[in-house]
Order: C-alpha cells, then sequence, then structure tokens
C-alpha cells in the first residue's frame, strides 16, 4: 500500500480587518475574546489602536484557505477624524459594532460604512450587535437593528462577548467573505 | 445583709467591674497584641519583611545621597567603578573583534570610497577606522505592506512566533501612521526611526511596501542607503505583485533572499568568486606592469648612459702605410643586439679617440673599407671597422663613409688627414 501523500498546506491569505463601533459598545472584549493577542488594551487609548490576530479555515472552491485577520481594533470614542481614517487604509473587511441595550450606538456605524467604503467600495463588513446577554427577553433581533443592517447592507450577527454566543460564527462569515466564498446562511 | 449570690453571677459581677476599671487598658492590650503579632508575622516572613522596610530604605537612601554626596560615591565606587570598568572592556572587547573579523575577511569597495570621502573632508583616519567597525548586528527585517501593515516576509536572526511578527508589523504601521497623522500630512517627512536602549528600528518606505530593520548597535555608514537601494530594486523586481497585493505572501517568496541578505549587514563576509577573481586580475595586471616599467626604465637607462670604452691596447703591426705603429681597440666579442646599419669609407681616414678634429688616432681605415656605424653625433660617426690587424673603433667625420656600401668618391678630407 503506498504511503499516504500529506495534505498541501492551505493557502494563506492574510487580510487587515477594522473593528468599528462607538465607545463601549464590546469592540475590544469581542477581539479579546478569540483571538491571539500579545499587547495591552492600553495602546487603544494611547495610539488610538491595538492589533490582534485571528485565524479561520474557510472552505474555498472546495479546497481549504486559510484567513489571518489582523484585526485594528479602534479606539470609538472620537469622532471619524484624519487619524481614523489613516488607520481604515488597506482594510480589506470590518466588522461594525454596536450594543443592542442602546440604540444610539448605530448612529455612528453608517459613518464608518461610508468611510471604509469611500477608500475601498466592495469591502465586505458584518454587524455585530453585540451584548446579547443583557437583552430583557432573549430572542431575535430587535426591530431597529435588523433594519440598520439592511440599510448598511450587511450580515447581521448577534453576539455577546461575555458568553462568547456568535462570535466565531461572525469572524468565520467575515473570513468567508474576505476570500470570496459563499456566505453561509444569514443567522440573522 | 448582702444576698448570697451564685458563682456564674459573682463572676460576672467580677468581669463588669474589671472592665470599669481596666477596661481601655484590656483593649489597647489587644491592639498591641495584633500589631506585635503582625510585626513577628513579619520579621518571619522574607517577602513581607522586604516589602515593609523597602518604601523607608528608598527614603533613607534617597536623603542620604541628597546629604553626603560624595561620602556616597566614595562607599559605592569600588562597586560602580568596577562595573563600569568591566562594560567599557566588554565594549572595546566587542570593538576589536569586530575590527578583526573585518580585517581577516572584509571587502567592501563602497568602505573604501566612503573613507576616501571623509579624508577628503577632513576627517582623521582613526576616527573614520573606528566608525566604520563600531559593533553592530541586524537581528530582524520585517517586510511590510505598506498600506494595510500586512506582514509579507520576516527574516530573523533568533526564531520568533509568526504571530507575534504579524501583529508587531501591524502596530508599527499604526505607529507609523499615527506619527504622520499626529504631525500633519503637510510635512513630507516620515517616522524613520524608533530607539529603545541599544536597539532601534530603522524604517525605509517605498512606494507599496516599508522594511523595519530592528538593529543593534551603531550602524554602519551607507546601510540607510543600502536599504533604500536594496528596497527599490525588490519593488522594482515585482511591481505587479505588491501594486495587487492581496494578502498571499507565497507571489512574493522569490523576494525572501534578497531581503535575508539585510542579515548580514555589517557582518565579515567571506571574499566571493567574483571578487577572487578581480583581486587576481588585479594582481596579476600589476606585476604585468611592473615588469613592463622596468624592462622600458633599463632599456632607456642603457641607451643614455652606453658602456665606457675598454682602454685601448697597442699593439705593434708591420704595416707598411703608414710607418707608425697602429693602436687597436680590442673589443670583447659581445655581439650588438641589433645589427649596426653599414657604410664604407670614402678615402683612407684615422679613427678617432674623440668626435674632434685632431684628437689623437686610435685607428686605420682605408678607403672602401665596410665599417659598422654605431652612433652618430654631430657630423662626426662612431664606426667600427674589421680587418686582419683585428676589430677597431673610432670617430670619423660623416661625409668620410658613404651609407649602405656606397661607391666611394674619393674626397679629400683636410681636417682629417
Amino acid at each position: 500500500m503506498p504511503d499516504a501523500q500529506p495534505p498541501p498546506p492551505p493557502t494563506a491569505y492574510s487580510k487587515k480587518v477594522c473593528i468599528l463601533g462607538d465607545f463601549a459598545v464590546g469592540k475590544t472584549s469581542l477581539v479579546r475574546r478569540f483571538v491571539y493577542d500579545r499587547f495591552d488594551d492600553k495602546y487603544i487609548s494611547t495610539i488610538g489602536v491595538k492589533v490582534s490576530r485571528k485565524v479561520v479555515v474557510v472552505a474555498q472552491a472546495g479546497e481549504l484557505t486559510e484567513v489571518v485577520m489582523l484585526l485594528w481594533d479602534l479606539a470609538g470614542s472620537e469622532a471619524f477624524n484624519q487619524i481614523r481614517t489613516s488607520y481604515l487604509r488597506g482594510a480589506a473587511g470590518a466588522i461594525l459594532v454596536c450594543d443592542l441595550t442602546r440604540p444610539e450606538t448605530l448612529a455612528c456605524l453608517s459613518v464608518y460604512a461610508d468611510g471604509l467604503r469611500s477608500l475601498a467600495p466592495d469591502v465586505p463588513m458584518v454587524l455585530a450587535a453585540n451584548k446579547r446577554d443583557l437583552l430583557p427577553v432573549p430572542g431575535g433581533a430587535p426591530e431597529w437593528v435588523a433594519e440598520a443592517a439592511d440599510r448598511l447592507a450587511v450580515p447581521l450577527y448577534l453576539s455577546s462577548a461575555r458568553l462568547g454566543d456568535e462570535v466565531e460564527a461572525l469572524f468565520r462569515h467575515l473570513g468567508q467573505m474576505l476570500v470570496g466564498a459563499t456566505a453561509p446562511d444569514d443567522p440573522g | 445583709m448582702t444576698p448570697v449570690r451564685s458563682e456564674p453571677e459573682r463572676r460576672e459581677s467580677i468581669d463588669a467591674l474589671r472592665q470599669i476599671l481596666v477596661g481601655r487598658e484590656h483593649a489597647l492590650l489587644g491592639e498591641i497584641e495584633t500589631r506585635l503579632t503582625s510585626v513577628e508575622h513579619q520579621l518571619g516572613d522574607e517577602e513581607a519583611l522586604a516589602g515593609a522596610i523597602t518604601p523607608l530604605m528608598h527614603t533613607a537612601i534617597r536623603r542620604q545621597i541628597h546629604d553626603a554626596r560624595d561620602e556616597m560615591i566614595e562607599a559605592l565606587y569600588p562597586i560602580i567603578g568596577a562595573l563600569i570598568g568591566r562594560s567599557v572592556g566588554e565594549a572595546m572587547r566587542d570593538l576589536a573583534r569586530q575590527v578583526d573579523a573585518r580585517v581577516r575577511h572584509g571587502f567592501d569597495p563602497r568602505l573604501w570610497w566612503w573613507r576616501l570621502r571623509a579624508r577628503v573632508g577632513g576627517v582623521p583616519g582613526d576616527a573614520i577606522g573606528l566608525r566604520a567597525y563600531l559593533p553592530f548586528q541586524v537581528t530582524d527585517v520585517f517586510f511590510i505592506h505598506r498600506e494595510s501593515g500586512l506582514l509579507i516576509h520576516h527574516a530573523a536572526r533568533r526564531e520568533q512566533a509568526t504571530e507575534d511578527s504579524e501583529i508587531l508589523s501591524g502596530m508599527l504601521t499604526a505607529i507609523r501612521d499615527f506619527v504622520h497623522d499626529a504631525f500633519g500630512s503637510a510635512a513630507e517627512g516620515q517616522l524613520d526611526e524608533i530607539q529603545y536602549g541599544r536597539q532601534h528600528i530603522v524604517l525605509e518606505a517605498g512606494r507599496f511596501t516599508f522594511l523595519a530593520v530592528v538593529v543593534d548597535g551603531i550602524e554602519p555608514p551607507a546601510f540607510r542607503a543600502d536599504l533604500r537601494e536594496l528596497l527599490q530594486a525588490v519593488e522594482r523586481d515585482h511591481t505587479a505583485a505588491l501594486r495587487n497585493y492581496a494578502g498571499n505572501a507565497a507571489v512574493l517568496a522569490p523576494a525572501q533572499p534578497t531581503l535575508e541578505s539585510v542579515l548580514a549587514t555589517g557582518q565579515p563576509r567571506p571574499l566571493t568568486r567574483q571578487q577572487k577573481l578581480l583581486l587576481a586580475g588585479l594582481a596579476g595586471f600589476a606585476v604585468i606592469a611592473v615588469l613592463g616599467l622596468g624592462s622600458i626604465a633599463v632599456l632607456t637607462w642603457r641607451a643614455l648612459n652606453p658602456p665606457p670604452l675598454p682602454a685601448p691596447l697597442i699593439i705593434a703591426a708591420p704595416t707598411p702605410v703608414p710607418p707608425t705603429p697602429v693602436v687597436l681597440t680590442v673589443l670583447p666579442p659581445t655581439p650588438p643586439p641589433t645589427p649596426a646599419p653599414l657604410g664604407s669609407m670614402r678615402s683612407d681616414y684615422w679613427l678617432r679617440e674623440r668626435p674632434v678634429a685632431g684628437a689623437p688616432a686610435v685607428a686605420f681605415a682605408r678607403s672602401g673599407q665596410a665599417v659598422e656605424i654605431l652612433r652618430r653625433q654631430g657630423d662626426w660617426l662612431l664606426v667600427r671597422r674589421t680587418a686582419a690587424d683585428g676589430t677597431a673603433q673610432g670617430w670619423v667625420a660623416a661625409k668620410g663613409v658613404a651609407d649602405g656600401g656606397a661607391p666611394k668618391t674619393p674626397t679629400a678630407l683636410p681636417d682629417n688627414d
């Protein structure tokens, strides 16, 4: 019996992904939940960004593809200014984050999405409506979040960084979008 | 009459009385006991003891240094002096090793050119040498996509986790962007160096990428120019791949050897094959040039300084005409390197010792006799004639000799008769 050939290493792609959202919506917690971290969170408040790494393996055209996401967790307390624009350059994708308990945190997301699309028109994005565990009534997405996702034309995930709900799924979905694979069914 | 109390009642009364009389002292005693236990615990636990006295020691030392600086220096000198001495010694040994290694193996024409320029600019030779050989090492080379901050290739002396390198590249890009934005995009300058202690990160940006090179020590002259040149070459060779870079570093794998060559900067390099051939060629050319110049010098000297004529040998010969003794110059049988031009005597002449009319005659040449013309000086020729009485040479007026054995024209030469 001939020796089994080792499978070829999957094609690896590195992609820059920006995590965008208002102050205290849980961006950093979302990133911290499942990523390889090295730097302290204090960098977000000093230079306005902290880079982390998340790897997902997705199927593309029958072959496995490794997507290394370099997650740029951007400070969310400032306006969409010049510094933020420079951090968005070269982004291949983004995760837009809002707080399910604070509807007003949706307002800035369209600004972020427009800013990103002005730099790269077809950049894939995912909306993470976070803090699902704090909803008074567990269930589907509130109407205002679903409308926002439709308006932004992005898939919606109701996530909980505290419990880890849907965090892996939203990263995997974005990974598939980044390499142009067919997205899974919309969980929203 | 005092009522009879039971034992518990009596004890309770005594306790109440004791509380009234010494209650305060009792509480104080309890507090003292607690503190004593704490102190005993701290004395028994080294960590706790250190934690307790460290703030005091800091304050005491600071105050002592402030109040008695000289005494403190005197007290610490044996320790600090030795430490400094050892550190300086180690640095000098590093420097010496670097110099030795460069002298043994180094060959860098550009360094020579830089040294020449510095000398022309008035920098002392020792300073140039020291500057060129300061300890220096490249420990990491990050080749980073400029816009996205994605790591394309990382070359390092030590193994390092890929995850760390990728995150570090992102953070370096963020810091670079941050500085650029913070100091205003109007300024054309870019962050080109980050220093931390002995090490620093040299940043060199190209059109699509930038290099972040971690350097330990002081980089040699022209290091930055070399980096720029290397980066330009890599970008030129892979323009299409870099312009459309989508995060697949494998498409730029051919650039890796060039990028890794940066790690060898500052290290003594053995001569390459081309350099060895060049050196051999130069050495061969130098030998040939020396030999050629030497030969030319010898020939020129010989032509300008002919060997002196040997002393004339007087031989008595039974020659009927003229009846005077013939003075012959006997020459050593050394054939001339090239045959001298021939001529023939137009008439009978005396060959004279010097090219001057009336100079002493050394031999006689008959009319029509063939002679070798050895030299010309003004109107005089130095000729050699061979006859039965031997070979002789001497000066004769040029007009007395017909070149190429021309037929003789007997012409009287009164000054040579």
